[in-house]
């Protein structure tokens, strides 16, 4: 289910997302839902690599959710693949309003350890505002995608 | 009880050590640790590893060596992380109340250090 | 932030739907960001009609302005985005980088400090305000002295500033410091990481060098006692085969770092460092007075 309230809370958004940032020393940041929207993000230079790593990140998520199933979990809490020179950290979490993907990528300067400590910081801050402390009301797919028929000149009007 | 968990024992008995613990520095993670209750060992572990990353790189900078012990001063508390070389990528870190005897916690380290290297 | 299609889309939906809805603004950078300048000018212009006191709209606009050449524009929108919030970190940045442009060295100082404070990895602002005080400070030694009586001022004078020999005094004093028995570097660095005086190494000075990571060890060491309820950091130890290094707070978010030979004792390195944080207090102390 794809959020229609979005521009109403991501704004709140940003304080938690740019402390997660800061405080664990993370190069990139990028928050996504379940349906694939993109809430925040932080340190990405062009929207064309939000959308490839937000796409990404949820296909790598989807597919171990799989594994986890597979093998009897109802899901990991977290993924971490290390590189040489950056690693990239995939943190799902529920909220009470829908399920959240960060989605984090770091270098020398952090750790998967200082990751794991300031994302639980993170979760609990995202959980805790308005838009997501409680349910909030969605509109289904086709819905949405109708919605969204609404082109420039309807925002200009005549 | 681990080889590590009994070492760490010792370093404990030491007055005012609140707990110490073996840590992945370029994870931040624990390999082993005995705490007391109350003591944040995840975080305690990563949060030292990386000042010890931070110091390392430093005295690097500065043509120093290689970083073998950092200490941080907290006014309520204080953090020790030695790095021997018989712990590879591996990391002693002790925390302490502030008042605690830094002299004998050191000695107490490198007692366990060489131990762990025997 | 960058923008996804399916975000523009829905803004676009939003304020379709709702004339006053905020979402102009997130559609207007995104328009922005694809180039599309006359849309987002009409877009910013339409919601500062319903929102005329909206802070970011305020600043997004002063951008626009900027792209299309207008400074003394963009200069007006960005001043009410700082009268109507005075921390906004963009607009001071802004405001600052403009300063810059047109050779105001004084105004961008002013206002790249705080824009710097804002963001300390913001290379643009740092190299602009690194250049700006370079360039205020040489303005100020060029300036020919007059040789005709100084016009009566119309309100007192402020006390003259005596930053220099502030600076003198402690340059000396870290100075006498690295020469210390056993001792190979005393340096005070600021919050931002950069160098105010003394110097780092054994053969050459490595201050610069070294200051950028060593500044960064501020804010873990902060961020390590904040985190396990610790209390402030007071200082930080550490002991390499060659050197033993001192760490030590200052009261501007700053650092003392001392450096003595491994083959010295460890006590005394920490008593020259109190030294050393006590010069750099007493000059930030005669700083804030140097007014």
């Amino acid at each position: 289910m794809r959020r229609a309230d979005l521009a109403q809370f991501a704004e709140a958004l940003a304080h938690p997302v740019e402390r997660f940032a800061r405080e664990a020393g993370l190069r990139l940041v990028l928050l996504i839902n379940r349906s694939g929207q993109v809430l925040a993000q932080r340190g990405f230079a062009r929207a064309l690599d939000v959308m490839g790593v937000a796409s990404l990140g949820a296909g790598i998520h989807a597919s171990s959710q799989a594994l986890a199933e597979l093998i009897g979990e109802a899901g990991f809490r977290h993924l971490h693949q290390g590189g040489t020179a950056s690693q990239v950290f995939i943190g799902p979490f529920r909220t009470p309003a829908e399920d959240l993907i960060a989605i984090a990528v770091f270098g020398e300067d952090s750790s998967i350890g200082l990751v794991q400590l300031f994302f639980a910081t993170f979760v609990a801050e995202v959980s805790a505002l308005p838009g997501w402390k409680e349910a909030r009301p969605t509109t289904d797919a086709r819905a949405f995608e109708k919605d969204l028929e609404a082109g420039l000149e309807n925002v200009f009007g005549s | 009880m681990s080889g590590y968990a009994e070492l760490l024992d010792r370093v404990n008995r030491v007055t005012g050590v609140r707990g110490s613990m073996v840590v992945a520095v370029e994870d931040g993670l624990v390999v082993a640790e005995e705490l007391m209750l109350g003591v944040p060992g995840d975080a305690v572990a990563a949060l030292v590893a990386s000042i010890f990353r931070r110091a390392r790189r430093s005295m690097s900078a500065a043509d120093f060596g290689d970083a073998a012990f950092v200490q941080v001063d907290g006014e309520d508390g204080l953090l020790f992380a030695a790095a021997p070389p018989q712990l590879g990528d591996l990391l002693l870190v002790v925390v302490a109340e502030s008042w605690v005897n830094v002299g004998l916690v050191r000695l107490e380290a490198a007692r366990v250090v060489e131990a762990l290297g025997g | 932030m960058s923008a996804s299609p399916m975000q523009v889309k829905q803004w676009t939906d939003e304020l379709a739907a709702d004339p006053a809805s905020t979402a102009f603004l997130p559609l207007a950078r995104a328009y922005r960001e694809s180039a599309k300048r006359e849309a987002a000018l009409r877009l910013v212009l339409r919601g500062l009609e319903r929102h005329p006191h909206h802070v970011d709209a305020h600043h997004l606009l002063g951008l626009l302005y900027r792209d299309a050449g207008d400074n003394v524009k963009a200069a007006d929108e960005w001043g009410i985005a700082l009268a109507l919030a005075p921390e906004h970190p963009g607009a001071r940045r802004e405001m600052g980088l403009a300063a810059f442009a047109r050779g105001d060295w004084a105004s961008a100082v002013k206002h790249l400090e705080q824009a710097q404070a804002n963001d300390v990895m913001d290379q643009e602002v740092r190299a602009a305000l690194e250049s700006a005080w370079q360039r205020s400070r040489v303005a100020a030694r060029a300036a020919p002295p007059s040789s005709a009586p100084a016009p009566a001022p119309e309100a007192p004078l402020p006390e003259q500033w005596d930053g220099g020999r502030v600076f003198d005094a402690l340059a000396a004093e870290l100075g006498s410091l690295s020469q210390e028995r056993g001792i190979v570097g005393a340096v005070m660095l600021d919050a931002q990481g950069f160098v105010v005086a003394g110097r780092m190494g054994a053969d050459r000075d490595r201050a610069g060098e070294i200051s950028a990571v060593l500044s960064g060890a501020s804010s873990e060491a902060e961020r390590a006692v904040r985190h396990l309820k610790m209390g402030a950091w007071k200082g930080i130890l550490v002991e390499t085969p060659r050197a033993v290094v001192r760490l030590a707070p200052t009261g501007d978010g700053g650092m003392v770092a001392v450096a003595g030979r491994r083959d010295v004792p460890m006590g005394w390195v920490l008593r020259v460092a109190a030294r050393a944080r006590e010069s750099a207090e007493r000059f930030l102390a005669a700083m804030g007075g140097a007014r």
